[in-house]
């Protein structure tokens, strides 16, 4: 009679046995191949044991529970009394079965008649909805197993001890290396090596990121009073500025290093000389000159060792050194020939003329080595900044080369020089061999000195006049080193910041009333992003 | 009669009962197969409602269905218990000579309506302790055995509580079911209106006799209750008492005082007759959670988080239910 129903309730234990065999035995095997991963053992062979490994507990649970759960013939009854309602009819004929009394007949006859109106397939399975969830779960597992070893690398992190020691000292060694192959001042070279020395100390075994960034900047500073200590073309072209001679022109040109414009500079000078046809000309011309000479050194702080002072005592010296012959030659005889007197002459103009150009020559290379003494600043500066967070330098940190000063000013516009080939370095930006663009002048080899930030050598051999002139023959590239420090450890993009800057500042410009000023504001930023830059990432 | 028959037409001998019942008093149908169980049971029932709901009228005609004979005790704070059960009087014989006789009271019926019971006084209430247990009165040490079926119907009234003496736990105990006669309907009060208007009396006609309902009771005690059931019945009770079954949370809070062993007893007894009363052979469930209101509503004492609560002793019995039933 409940031979239907049992089998009912047989296939809703083998259904329910199922879903937590396929459950166990997923994640069993899920345990193994995650475990074989760890192993590194990849083989197809283990792959194949745990499923062998699943299957097997798949098997065993699966009769384990059927086992447990035996259909009893008491639960058959209970369940269609549950399912149909009647009102525990079929538990009460199964319990009495043995029993018997007109009572008990009757009340067999009634469930049997009772039973017999519902099929056994009207039966719903039941199966607990908690168990559903847990084949899905172990799929997940079994499927995410397989990807154990990569699950295990993506989480794995390292735990490096932040030690920016060695790439602090790799960073500055670059940086002297850089230091030693510049044109720059040999004095400039040794004070900034001090100072390169100095910061390595400061910096050793600091890893506060706010800290490095003050004993950096304070470096930077040490850097700008070395130049200014090294660099004397500003107190000089001060000076001359100062003066109420014509050499007024020649101190605008010392004070910007326009080597190229020294000799017009000194045109004038040599003009009066040129110009003298007497003896009187040339005792008040060199005298006034001589004056002028003595008094720009009087008043100009540098010290006497310095380059540039040098050339203008010299030619002070010189000059007195004329015209005290003159003098004494016209002092020694009361009656001396013309012809004496104008050999006199000549040979004065000549002396004067050779002086001032000798001068001139020295000025030239004075101020080329203070340019290059300013590059180098500007460009060790920049180098120095990849060692506030020596971890996130990515190289490429390149300086354009704008080449070195040309000594010789003959050539005609070259072409840009074509790149050269340029290998990334970790934390060392490009160590490029470029080779400088070779210009296409008639000018002689010039002494480049552009020097290529980062590592790479400025190697560039003579190039012309121009701009294609590059001495790195590099482009300049700002990486990950143009940050800006925010406070509290924290730090930004220059280019996220400087968009506010250009703002903060015409702002306070407009506030002047001076349109030059915040003309010349503008054309600074513009100059600095490209006009009409919106994007503002790199200078 | 044979068992076979009446196995036959215990269900029909049932609704013949209810139908002439009905003749007499509109709804109350709970009520109605309440009592049927209880006198089949050979229980005692406790009515309670307001007046005019028809208690008085339902026992006369429970009276006249089943050929018993039918008295009514009015309960009054004056009354006595010899007033009850009767007394020994001095009479002459035909001799002339004086002797002393047994006068029975009022409870020597089959069908003993005890109205407003709760009037009457302690001393008399517990008059009525033996005859409902029992069955018997014991006066001067002479025990007065009552004719079978023997059924005390007692009403109490739910408003006035002044002056009425509250009934005894341990006679309280003795009534099977306690019943509530509610309220009639619009419609059935219309229907109450019309029915008397003509003529007051009972309409109801014999259709089984004492005899009958002796061997109905018999019967029952041979319907079959699977252990599942009957521990179910056994749990329900037993988690009325909190001191006993501390699993109840419902029983923790709500209730004071539990049901009596006798509460069991009445379950199983009312839900065998309940089952052959709705055509079916065995207990089920739904026969003793029908039956368990009844049987425990004057049985349990409320602690006073049921009555801050707002919930009524049916509320309680209730959450048992369905406490009960999610341990099953």
């Amino acid at each position: 009679m409940l031979k239907g129903f049992n089998k009912r309730l047989k296939l809703e234990k083998i259904l329910q046995g199922s879903i937590y065999a396929l459950s166990g035995g997923l994640f069993i095997s899920a345990i193994l191949i995650a475990c074989f991963q760890g192993f590194k053992l990849t083989d197809w062979y283990f792959y194949l044991i745990a499923i062998g490994s699943g299957l097997l507990v798949f098997a065993i649970i699966l009769l384990l529970y059927i086992f447990i759960n035996k259909v009893k013939e008491k639960d058959v009854a209970r369940r269609i009394d549950q399912s149909f309602n009647l009102r525990e009819k079929a538990a009460t004929m199964v319990e009495f079965k043995d029993k018997d009394s007109l009572l008990i007949q009757k009340q067999r006859e009634d469930a049997k008649k009772s039973i017999k109106l519902n099929s056994p397939r009207k039966l719903i399975l039941k199966i607990t909805m908690a168990s559903l969830p847990l084949p899905l779960l172990g799929a997940g597992a079994f499927t995410t197993s397989f990807f154990t070893q990569d699950i295990v690398n993506m989480l794995t992190v390292e735990d490096e001890e932040i030690d920016f020691d060695d790439d602090t000292d790799k960073i500055i060694d670059e940086i002297k290396d850089y230091i030693g192959k510049s044109q720059a001042s040999a004095a400039f070279k040794e004070k900034l090596y001090e100072i390169l020395e100095q910061l390595r100390e400061d910096l050793k075994g600091d890893t506060s990121i706010p800290s490095r960034f003050a004993k950096v900047e304070k470096a930077k500073g040490e850097v700008d009073v070395a130049l200014d200590e090294v660099n004397t073309k500003e107190e000089i072209g001060e000076g001359l500025l100062n003066d109420e001679t014509d050499f007024t022109s020649l101190g605008e040109v010392i004070k910007n290093a326009e080597t190229d414009k020294l000799e017009e500079s000194f045109k004038p000078l040599l003009d009066e000389v040129n110009t003298i046809f007497s003896i009187d000309g040339i005792l008040n011309t060199l005298g006034e000159r001589i004056d002028n000479l003595r008094d720009l050194l009087d008043n100009i702080d540098v010290p006497t060792s310095d380059a540039n002072y040098k050339t203008f005592s010299d030619l002070l010296v010189k000059l007195e050194a004329i015209r005290d012959n003159v003098e004494n030659k016209m002092a020694a005889s009361n009656n001396v020939s013309s012809s004496t007197i104008n050999k006199l002459i000549m040979d004065s103009q000549e002396q004067a003329k050779k002086a001032i150009e000798e001068a001139i020559e020295n000025l030239k290379t004075d101020l080329t080595l203070e340019k290059a003494n300013d590059q180098l600043a500007e460009d060790v500066k920049k180098l120095m900044d990849q060692l506030v967070d020596p971890s996130t330098t990515e190289g490429d940190p390149s300086i354009d080369g704008e080449g070195g000063s040309n000594n010789n000013q003959e050539g005609e516009e070259g072409e840009a020089g074509d790149e050269g080939n340029q290998e990334t370095d970790q934390n060392q930006g490009e160590s490029g061999e470029a080779d400088g663009g070779e210009g296409n002048g008639d000018g002689d080899k010039g002494e480049g000195s552009g020097s290529g930030a980062g590592g790479q050598e400025g190697e560039g051999d003579g190039q012309g006049q121009g701009e294609g002139a590059s001495g790195g023959g590099a482009e300049t590239e700002y990486g990950s080193n143009d940050k800006v420090y925010t406070g509290e450890n924290g730090s930004t993009e220059y280019g996220d910041v400087i968009g506010d800057y250009q703002n903060d500042a015409s702002d306070d410009a407009k506030g002047t009333g001076d349109d030059d000023l915040e003309g010349a504001i503008g054309d600074y930023f513009d100059e600095l992003y490209g006009e009409g830059s919106g994007n503002k990432t790199n200078p | 009669m044979e068992n076979e028959a009446l196995l036959k037409e215990f269900s029909e001998a049932t609704a013949k009962i209810k139908e002439q019942i009905h003749r007499d008093i509109i709804g109350q149908n709970e009520v109605v197969d309440n009592v049927i169980i209880a006198i089949i049971a050979g229980g005692n029932v406790l009515l309670e409602g307001v007046p005019g709901t028809g208690k008085t009228r339902l026992v006369r005609s429970m009276g006249q269905t089943l050929s018993l004979s039918f008295s009514r005790i009015q309960f009054t704070p004056d009354l006595m218990p010899n007033d009850v059960t009767g007394t020994n009087i001095i009479r002459k014989n035909e001799n002339g000579d004086l002797v002393s006789s047994f006068q029975k009271g009022p409870i020597f019926s089959q069908i003993v309506l005890a109205d407003e019971i709760n009037r009457a006084t302690p001393k008399t209430q517990a008059a009525m302790l033996e005859v409902m247990q029992e069955h018997k009165v014991t006066v001067s040490g002479v025990s007065y055995p009552m004719a079978e079926p023997f059924f005390v119907l007692a009403t109490q009234n739910p408003i006035e509580q002044d002056g009425t003496y509250p009934l005894p736990e341990a006679q309280m105990d003795r009534f099977m079911f306690k019943l509530n006669m509610v309220y009639p309907t619009e419609k059935e009060l219309a229907d109450i209106v019309n029915l008397t208007q003509e003529d007051q009396r009972e309409r109801a006609e014999k259709v089984v006799d004492g005899e009958t309902i002796l061997h109905m009771r018999q019967l029952a005690v041979g319907v079959p209750i699977i252990d599942d059931v009957l521990n179910y019945a056994m749990k329900l009770v037993h988690k009325t008492h909190p001191e006993v079954d501390k699993t109840s949370e419902v029983a923790k809070k709500y209730i004071k005082f539990g049901a009596s062993p006798r509460a069991c007893q009445a379950l199983i007894t009312g839900a065998k007759i309940k089952a052959l009363m709705n055509g079916n052979f065995n207990v089920s469930y739904q026969d003793i959670d029908e039956l368990a209101l009844p049987v425990l509503r004057h049985r349990i004492k409320l602690t006073y988080n049921a009555i801050n609560d707002n919930l009524t002793v049916d509320d309680v019995i209730q959450k048992l239910i369905e406490e009960t039933h999610k341990g099953k």
